[in-house]
């Protein structure tokens, strides 16, 4: 089998997020295919614009009948280009690739999530994988990190997540505008660390989101007590391949399409913090 | 497995006989730039070569190629992949390269299997040659990769005077040479490969102390040495870095490539292509919205170096073999059996 | 499709090899047709169109007042504008003259220099925004040929900023400065060209500008190291982006 050769899927369903970014729902043509295609939370796909390129882009979750969502923002030739497509069109589209969230080792624990920006796309899953099979995990609480608040995602999910069973979400931004009617805080996630619920014990945090916001994350949670092996990152790298064979998302002696995107703070600590 | 002599004026049998079943491929010029180019007839053909430009590397993954044309039909794409299935041969591959290919080998089939590199790789048939005299640049005898060869040829020949030891190493490689008339290789021929062999590691004049040089490379990260080579002076008589890729172009274990697609004007078919990349070239690090990931020249430099010393994410795979065509090619003079030295704790000059 | 994107091609100060580099595409010129309304191109069309473009390619540098006003209305007619070639990027060869005084160029052409009018020779990004840049002088046709499809298909054009040191290696052509001792600017200068100069063993001239994030100071000591002088390695990062800030200092700043 040829592992770059894209398999034709189809855009079921086109749901407008912000001004600049939309979910799709996506499905392979290939029935068989589709059947046997079953991503877990924090993978990635590699999505294909025949004529444009090839880009990875994180899973916003899957569904009972095998098919899964995707949410794209406008930041590249191929997002560009995505956000132009509609119901009924076609793409390529090949994986799972990656590792995903280390859910098993979270259960049994408080979880913290912990997002910026399009951060909350590939912790999306985990949030509706925790609501599924809320006995197997202790608290939940998510805070998460916009520019403005017309800039957060799933939005209209934001109810059914709080009425989770013992879950807090807190929500933050950069800039409020003057006539909105929203409540958010004004500041980054880190700001929110003071009135978190969730204390290092047995617990585990989950980051996603710009790396720079991570890095800060992560150096405030190990200041309160978090130990580095507790915290996992999910990184972003500009990847060619997705199977490891391309070198571009190269971090130390790990591949982020192949050993990531998901990794332990501590394994790769002295590469994201540079020198 | 068996093993002949043949005369050296006689080559052109031999060649011949490749020349039936395969596409033959071997170095066109003497000395260090060298090409391996396509042969034709002996007189092309020059075993006595030091070093080529690029490596052999560029037969099984090539600077460019197509991986699938696409074609828009119905509002649907169909693709159709550019599988090549040509049967070469190449004639006259040094040890350090055949130890390449293998690195790479092993790099394109774990995990995820890469269709192109193996197809070509399947095809292709290896007549090494050992090495009887080193080009200036060459640490081969430091990283157990030559000067001479035990593993991965189909055949392997060896310079023994007026004759070559030719020994086979596959069944393919022995296939090949039936019905050529070989005679069977003497005492006298081997006692005289291993005579001049062990006088060519002699004049090998370059080292490089691989002992822990993964660990110590990883553990040097902020070594002062990187921006010496980035930005300020550079090492040991070397001018500053010049981030041209040349090194990691012509390097026969790196790998790295960057994948684009090109739509022809009608803007409903086209290609998807890769080309090899280089992590010294500024573009290589960058992500959407701007960012890189390894903006300044020291990082890239020291990339490219941890690369070679085993300590990035290719580890042995895409570890130096000591061909020695870095250090050759390099405008500013670097070397990285230098910078080798320099990390381990030795003085700068 | 609708309405066929509208092309103009303007000159100012150069010497018209950009345009020429456009209509060497003959074999693909047709289908360009078929893609793009080419409405404004004096040197090929006797009726032109001046009412805007989608696209302007603007070859030449900017060298005289006239030039100013005329750049300044063509942007403003103009959706997306090209800097087309070295000489609208960055004044290419005519900006050599910057490096004299500005009475002292105009006296060598000019016995009466009263009447002229003329100004040091930069780019137009000087006076305008540009929207992309066609490196290259001339630039390639490939190039164009990109920029073109790009613009069509709403996406960011492929043109790589390395070295012609990596067109040069897939070439498998040796390396002229450590094996030739030849002054090649390649390791400074952006690919595009495809090494033609070197695989032809001749040195790079830097005809394609800087590439990106250029080692210009460590180039310069190379070329001392290999027995040139002061005068002619200045001479050769003046000669086609001497204006640009990445050569600038090499080149007598």
């Amino acid at each position: 089998m040829n592992e770059y050769s894209p398999n034709l899927a189809v855009i079921k369903k086109v749901r407008k997020e912000t001004h600049d970014t939309n979910t799709y729902t996506l499905e392979f043509s290939d029935k068989k295919l589709q059947k046997s295609f079953s991503p877990a939370p924090g993978q990635f796909m590699m999505l294909s614009l025949f004529g444009i390129g090839e880009s990875a882009i994180s899973l916003s979750g899957t569904s009972n009948n095998g098919s899964v969502t995707t949410t794209i923002r406008n930041v590249g030739s191929v997002t560009n280009a995505v956000l132009r497509l509609k119901e009924g069109d076609f793409i390529g589209m090949r994986g799972p690739y990656g590792n995903g969230w280390p859910l098993e080792r979270a259960e049994g624990k408080n979880v913290l999530i912990v997002v910026g920006g399009m951060g909350i796309v590939p912790l999306r899953g985990v949030v509706n994988y925790i609501k599924n099979n809320r006995k197997k995990f202790g608290d939940l609480e998510i805070i998460y990190g916009a520019r403005t608040p017309d800039d957060m995602l799933f939005r209209y999910e934001f109810e059914k997540w709080k009425q989770i069973k013992n879950t807090r979400l807190d929500l933050t931004v950069d800039e409020l505008p003057i006539e909105t009617t929203s409540k958010c805080k004004i500041g980054l996630v880190t700001s929110c660390f003071p009135s978190m619920k969730t204390h290092h014990k047995n617990a585990i945090v989950l980051v996603c989101g710009p790396e720079i916001m991570m890095r800060y994350a992560a150096k405030c949670l190990e200041t309160i007590g978090f130990k580095d092996q507790q915290i996992y990152l999910s990184l972003e790298r500009r990847m060619k391949c997705g199977i490891g064979k391309c070198g571009h998302c190269q971090i130390g002696l790990k591949y982020v399409c192949k050993d990531g995107p998901v990794f332990n703070y501590a394994d790769i600590k002295p590469f994201i913090h540079p020198l | 497995m068996n093993s002949y002599n043949i005369e050296k004026k006689d080559m052109n049998i031999l060649l011949d006989r490749f020349l039936e079943d395969y596409k033959v491929f071997g170095p066109t010029r003497p000395g260090a730039d060298s090409t391996f180019d396509e042969i034709t007839s002996i007189k092309q053909l020059h075993l006595d070569y030091t070093s080529t430009v690029l490596p052999p590397k560029k037969f099984f993954h090539p600077p460019k190629e197509t991986l699938f044309s696409f074609e828009l039909k119905n509002d649907k794409f169909t693709t159709k992949e550019s599988i090549q299935d040509k049967k070469i041969l190449i004639l006259g591959i040094h040890p350090c390269d055949v130890h390449a290919i293998l690195k790479l080998d092993k790099f394109f089939s774990t995990d995820f299997s890469d269709t192109y590199y193996q197809n070509r790789r399947k095809n292709t048939v290896l007549v090494a040659i050992n090495c009887v005299e080193p080009s200036e640049h060459s640490f081969c005898s430091s990283m157990g990769t030559g000067p001479y060869l035990d593993e991965g040829y189909d055949i392997l020949l060896t310079d023994i005077g007026t004759k070559y030891l030719v020994e086979i190493g596959s069944k393919t490689g022995q296939k090949l040479v039936e019905g050529v008339n070989l005679r069977k290789a003497t005492e006298t021929d081997f006692h005289e490969k291993e005579r001049r062999l062990k006088l060519m590691e002699k004049k090998i004049k370059k080292f490089m102390n691989t002992t822990w040089l993964p660990r110590i490379a990883r553990e040097n990260l902020d070594h002062e040495v990187w921006l010496d080579l980035g930005e300020h002076g550079g090492v040991d008589g070397s001018f500053p870095c010049l981030s041209c890729g040349s090194c990691s172009l012509v390097c026969p274990t790196c790998y790295c490539y960057d994948v684009y697609d090109t739509m022809d004007l009608s803007l409903i078919s086209g290609t998807r292509n890769r080309e090899l990349d280089s992590c010294q070239l500024l573009e290589y690090g960058e992500v959407a919205l701007g960012d890189n990931f390894r903006r300044d020249r020291k990082d890239r430099i020291r990339h490219w170096m941890l690369c070679k010393f085993g300590a990035a994410a290719g580890g042995k795979n895409s570890s130096c073999v000591g061909c020695g065509r870095c250090i050759r090619v390099c405008p500013s003079k670097i070397d990285l059996t230098e910078v080798a030295k320099v990390i381990r704790g030795g003085k700068q000059r | 499709m609708n309405e066929k994107p509208k092309i103009a091609i303007f000159k100012f100060t150069g010497c018209a090899g950009c345009q020429l580099e456009f209509l060497h595409l003959e074999e693909i010129f047709l289908d360009i047709l078929e893609l793009f309304d080419i409405s404004y191109w004096v040197m090929v069309k006797r009726d032109n169109d001046e009412t805007g473009w989608d696209i302007s390619l603007v070859e030449g540098g900017i060298s005289t007042p006239e030039e100013i006003e005329e750049i300044k209305q063509i942007r403003m007619k103009t959706k997306f504008l090209v800097a087309f070639g070295d000489c609208a990027i960055g004044g290419c060869i005519p900006s050599i003259r910057n490096w004299t005084p500005q009475l002292d160029a105009e006296s060598q052409v000019y016995r009466d220099t009263s009447v002229i009018q003329s100004t040091k020779v930069f780019g137009i990004g000087e006076y305008v925004k540009v929207d992309a840049i066609l490196k290259g002088c001339p630039a390639h046709r490939d190039t164009i040929v990109e920029l073109l499809k790009s613009a069509l298909l709403e996406i960011r054009p492929r043109l790589r900023q390395h070295p012609v040191c990596v067109e040069c290696k897939f070439r498998d052509n040796a390396c002229l400065i450590t094996s030739k001792k030849m002054a090649c600017m390649g390791p400074v200068t952006s690919a595009g060209c495809g090494a033609i100069c070197p695989s032809l063993g001749r040195e790079c001239e830097g005809c394609f500008g800087p590439m990106s994030n250029p080692n210009t100071s460590a180039l310069a000591s190379i070329f001392k190291d290999l027995g040139f002088n002061e005068k002619d390695i200045k001479r050769k990062f003046r000669k086609y982006a001497g204006m640009s800030p990445e050569f600038r200092k090499e080149a007598g700043h």
